[in-house]
């Protein structure tokens, strides 16, 4: 609820901006800003990459802040989509002759294990890595970002429903593997052959 | 702890501290600004109010309610073939009815669609001076006036001279506005069964008054 009121000032803001309005932009931009890097961090390390990546992202939100309509999702959303891009369009200039498929996951070399660190966490840390790239994604995007089913379909170009449904089997399947890797471990400690 | 509450502890905090970050965060705000301040001003997309809309909505209701609005509107239901007989030739016509016989047996051997003929009706008016003129309306769904007309005047040698006319016979059809506006645009023809009550009405007062309304 309270996330719904501060999306709706968000979009009064930017809607103020898109008149012209230099309070109103700055004001966005106080909001904006902590998400944006949050997002950015959890997918790159080094903190200089973090840094171009977010002053991209502001600089083409700013450029197409016209085209923001309230109607097609949250102000959140639409500035993570361009972010989302921007980390894409990064990662392509970076291995210019590799392709997309062969490049692997965004954020898979960087952050994702350090994400994980708690020890009690091990298991699902675990789990998580033999999980595809996309599939990372849609669970980073979902517990890291905190993010609704409907932005996380904004950022990645999926309908809410097909986010719901792959969300609801990512989660099953985590269970189901942590469930695995419990019993295993246990197994292990007793000394059963 | 649930699977969700593990995936939020362990997704969720990654962060640095603000501090490491409100240089950047500065600096960005800065050159944001500047470029926010140096773009050409945004102009207002327009958009229509919900007033516009409320307004054409209301201005088609209005029209489709217009449209289907009963009225009467001219069709041609036959043709009228006019023939003005100068007195010397008068005495050669025959009567009405003897005319009218004529009209039906030159339709039925002249080279036109005896099937397009519905109705014929034929009738004389003598003037003053002695000219006789003689009214031959034939309603029809189609038939050559002109040919009929040659063809009457070679059979009834009083017509031979005669000056003669040949004019569509109007009458009224009833249906809506809209098609009205389809019939006299040449877009929406005319429903058969209209053409044949509106002949149907010109004949009923045909045949009250006599003579050709």
């Amino acid at each position: 609820m309270a996330d719904d009121r501060h999306d709706d000032d968000l979009a009064d803001l930017v809607l103020r901006a898109q008149t012209g309005d230099r309070d109103a932009f700055s004001m966005a931009y106080e909001r904006l800003y902590p998400r944006v890097w949050g997002f950015v961090s959890r997918r790159r390390r080094r903190r200089e990459d973090v840094e171009d990546l977010v002053s991209l992202t502001f600089h083409r939100f700013l450029a197409r802040i016209g085209s923001y309509e309230p109607r097609r999702g949250t102000v959140r959303a639409f500035v993570l989509s361009i972010a989302h891009h921007a980390l894409i369009d990064e990662a392509r200039a970076r291995r210019p002759h590799v392709s997309l498929d062969e490049a692997g996951p965004l954020g898979t070399e960087t952050t994702m294990a350090d994400l994980l660190r708690d020890d009690e966490l091990r298991v699902l840390r675990s789990a998580i890595a033999r999980l595809k790239p996309d599939e990372q994604e849609v669970l980073v995007l979902r517990y890291g970002d905190g993010l609704q089913c409907n932005e996380i379909g904004v950022v990645l170009g999926l309908k809410e429903d097909a986010v719901k449904k792959r969300l609801s089997r990512l989660l099953h399947r985590l269970r189901m593997m942590i469930d695995e890797a419990i019993a295993v471990e246990a197994i292990a400690v007793k000394g059963v052959p | 702890m649930t699977i969700e509450e593990q995936l939020d502890r362990a997704l969720r905090d990654s962060e640095p501290p603000l501090s490491i970050r409100a240089q950047h965060r500065e600096a960005l705000r800065q050159e944001l600004l500047a470029s926010f301040e140096g773009r050409p001003k945004p102009r207002r997309p327009f958009r229509r109010s919900r007033t516009v809309y409320a307004v054409a909505v209301a201005v088609a209701l209005l029209l489709i309610g217009v449209s289907c609005a009963p009225t009467q509107y001219p069709v041609t239901i036959g043709k009228r073939i006019v023939f003005v007989v100068q007195p010397g030739d008068s005495t050669a016509l025959p009567g009405p009815r003897a005319m009218r016989a004529v009209v039906e047996g030159v339709v039925s051997t002249a080279p036109v669609r005896v099937s397009a003929l519905v109705e014929r009706r034929v009738s004389a008016l003598l003037d003053r001076e002695g000219t006789t003129t003689l009214y031959v309306d034939v309603f029809d769904n189609g038939i050559d006036g002109e040919l009929l007309a040659t063809r009457l005047a070679e059979q009834v040698p009083g017509l031979l001279r005669a000056q003669r006319n040949v004019t569509p016979l109007d009458g009224r059809a009833r249906g809506r506005l809209f098609d009205r506006f389809g019939h006299e645009l040449h877009i929406v023809p005319v429903k058969r069964e209209e053409v044949q009550r509106a002949r149907e009405d010109y004949l009923s007062l045909y045949d009250r008054t006599g003579r050709a309304p």
